[in-house]
């Protein structure tokens, strides 16, 4: 109804039905993604694991940490007015690390000639194509930190004072839902056989 | 003072966040992109008037294919009802001042035309050669034209989609004036409410899709590149994922404005009001699982096969539902031939003929016949140009008095609509039947022996590039010219008619309390209310 909207609380209750339904999209967004990866999984095991093996784990846990350790700060920035501040610094600031620790270990990947394309350098040509995996991990991964910038910005226009708290860490939590599911395919799953 | 003299400097109108300016903002693009897609079509069909392809290279004729194709779907066909009767009258239908977020859909629009710029750019500077579809490896490895940009363009106006969808939902939900419960909506605001559902959770998919197009035509990464590993079915999946329900997307406002122009010109409440509004849900449903039927004779397995060609053959169940519901609607009616109800009329013919089609290319043995000729060509186009375009004008034509202020021509608006159904049958009849003889589609160059029907097609299409200049002719002239419009000029009882015409900026001086349903016509002598 037009005229309550001009109430402040209505007006956040709508941005936040708008922030969820935006992460509908989003779930079909890197569900495209997901269903691409599975379908090469099915049809190519051996190669898919040779790539989770060449992924760095440590790199990969360490920032694990961090995004899980941030998305704690911006929920007590949530359900603690008090906190409010330092909890989105808080999240911002480990927002920040994750993308510092994944500039060097894109670096590192690059050197090791893991990108797909012309310059890839493949383990073995038994296993099947392994360039696909790493199309998988840069592609995943690069979208990620790009939510995680968007995300960053979120955070220092909510603590600018604009805009609704609730919305922007519904929106990170969001991004790291999606790392949560990232960590185990590009990292863990496969590691330990052959 | 009204929403058009409120304000006339040019910022006033670029920076506007009122849905009705916006509206207007998208009327001016989407016609700028229909005469451009409509251009290509016209190349396309004089080229196609000699066997041999009358001044065409091949080259150039894939060039311009892709060209119609990108633009009117991308460019016109998905946007045109929602971003500007929807954007125009939602608010209005539900007794509300703007959409829930007024600067997204500003946003919206400046999403649009850089879009629309960039993937006009791509067209212009190279083209592209491969199709709407951009199948793989053909738009991966063999094709030569400016692929990126156009792609690109296309990925900036999917976020303008996402973001009218979810404007739509977001205001339906939340923004529905007192007593305007969810069986009290107009139909259309169900059909563009199924609609944005289609918007919000197929898009992203194209999305994700056009990503790593773009990132094999730069990188060269292989992922759908048969020769080192990749799958190209994987491609259609993804594809067709997204471009069956935009299909949806396209039809389905179409449906809902043929809805209220039966109801407003037979003047009688729409006929099973429940089961055209759950059919609007329907079709989206099930519109997301009969992607397959796209990909019969592409190397799928069998059985996958099976499983889309039922499903596809369900779809006609909540589509023939809406056509009977129409003409139960129009039995014992009060029917006027205004030049909107001329538009329904032919809508209603000619979307059952592109349907019934459509089971025959939903049936698997029939489908490795007609696939890829002009059979296809021909079904879609019904639907697509005789059924949404139909409905597009039926809906502007009866919507422009309130949009504007002014009355149209009306006998000029009845020879336009004439005009457009008999050129339309005359373009699209024909190739109905050179399909069914196996003239495939996508060539510059045919054998001989269809020249008779390619010539009788080009002949139509000459008749309907005519009747679609006739509208931006009178419309525009109606807009200095024109009679003044009274509030409501068809004696219709919705929300919108309430207001002024053209309405206020804030649209309603006193927010509306609603009693009854939408469609509350006093009843007539031996008549009950429901038909």
């Amino acid at each position: 109804m037009a005229e309550q909207s001009l109430e402040k609380g209505y007006e956040a209750d709508t941005s936040l039905i708008g922030m969820w339904l935006f992460l509908c999209t989003e779930v079909l967004f890197f569900g495209a993604l997901f269903f691409a990866y599975f379908a090469y999984q099915h049809l190519y095991p051996l190669a898919m694991a040779e790539g989770v093996r060449r992924t760095d784990l440590t790199f990969g846990t360490i920032n694990t940490v961090l995004l899980l350790t941030s998305s704690l700060s911006i929920s007590l920035g949530v359900v603690q007015p008090r906190w409010r501040t330092r909890g989105f610094v808080g999240a911002g600031a480990l927002g920040a690390a994750f993308l510092v620790v994944k500039g060097f270990e894109y670096a590192k990947d690059f050197q090791e000639g893991l990108f797909p394309g012309p310059g890839f350098i493949a383990v073995s040509r038994e296993t099947g194509p392994e360039h696909i995996f790493f199309i998988f991990y840069f592609t995943a991964t690069a979208i990620h930190a790009l939510h995680m910038l968007i995300g960053l910005g979120l955070i220092t226009y909510a603590l600018k004072g604009k805009g609704s708290p609730v919305v922007v860490a519904l929106y990170w939590s969001f991004v790291d839902i999606v790392w949560i599911c990232l960590y185990p395919l590009l990292y863990l799953v496969g590691r330990g056989a052959g | 003072m009204n929403y058009l003299t409120n304000g006339w400097t040019i910022r006033s109108w670029l920076l506007t966040i009122d849905h009705k300016r916006i509206a207007l903002l998208y009327l001016g693009t989407i016609t700028l992109f229909f005469f451009l897609g409509g251009a290509a079509a016209a190349a396309i069909r004089l080229n196609l008037l000699t066997p041999a392809g009358a001044f065409l290279s091949a080259e150039a004729y894939n060039r311009m294919m892709t060209m119609h194709g990108v633009i009117m779907v991308w460019f016109f066909l998905v946007p045109a009802i929602p971003v500007t009767m929807g954007n125009f009258i939602v608010p209005l239908m539900i007794g509300a001042r703007d959409l829930a977020f007024p600067r997204l859909n500003l946003m919206s629009w400046y999403l649009f035309v850089i879009g629309g710029l960039v993937a006009l750019y791509g067209m212009v500077a190279g083209g592209v050669d491969t199709g709407w579809t951009f199948y793989a490896p053909l738009s991966t490895a063999f094709s030569h034209g400016h692929l990126v940009a156009v792609a690109v363009g296309i990925f900036i106006s999917g976020f303008s989609s996402i973001a009218t969808g979810l404007n739509f939902v977001v205001t339906i939900h939340r923004l529905r004036a007192p007593g305007l419960t969810w069986y009290r909506l107009p139909l259309f605001l169900w059909s563009l409410y199924a609609t944005s559902l289609i918007l919000l959770l197929a898009t992203p998919v194209l999305a994700m899709l056009l990503i790593l197009l773009v990132l094999e035509n730069l990188f060269h990464i292989g992922l759908f590149d048969p020769t080192i590993g990749g799958d190209p079915l994987l491609f259609q999946h993804l594809f067709w994922f997204y471009s069956h329900p935009a299909v949806y997307v396209m039809i389905l406002p179409g449906l809902g404005v043929v809805t209220e122009l039966v109801s407003a010109y037979s003047r009688k409440a729409v006929f099973g009001y429940k089961f055209v509004a759950w059919s609007s849900i329907a079709i989206a449903v099930v519109g997301f699982f009969v992607w397959g039927h796209h990909m019969f004779v592409a190397g799928q397995s069998l059985y996958t096969s099976l499983l889309f060609s039922i499903l596809s053959f369900l779809v006609a169940v909540p589509s023939a539902i809406k056509v009977f519901n129409w003409l139960a609607t129009l039995h014992k009616g009060y029917i006027r031939f205004d030049a909107p109800m001329l538009y329904a009329f032919g809508f209603i013919g000619l979307f059952t003929l592109g349907g019934l089609t459509g089971l025959f290319l939903a049936a698997l043995a029939a489908d490795v016949h007609l696939t890829q000729t002009y059979f296809v060509v021909a079904h879609f186009h019904y639907i697509m140009v005789g059924g949404m375009v139909s409905a597009y004008f039926g809906g502007l034509h009866y919507w422009w008095p309130k949009i504007t202020g002014r009355m149209y021509p009306e006998m000029w608006a009845r020879v336009a609509a004439i005009l457009i159904f008999f050129g339309f049958n005359l373009t699209f009849f024909p190739q109905f039947i050179i399909g069914y003889l196996g003239m495939p589609r996508r060539y510059h160059a045919y054998p001989p022996e269809f020249q008779i029907f390619n010539v009788l097609s080009t002949a139509g299409a000459s008749i309907l590039a005519l009747a679609y200049l006739l509208p931006f002719g009178y419309l525009t002239w109606s807009l200095f010219k024109g009679a003044r419009a009274p509030a409501n000029p068809w004696g219709s009882p919705g929300l919108e008619w309430t207001t002024q015409s053209p309405p206020l900026t804030e649209n309603f001086v006193e927010i509306p309390v609603i009693t009854e349903g939408p469609y509350n016509y006093p009843p007539r002598e031996g008549l009950s209310r429901h038909g």
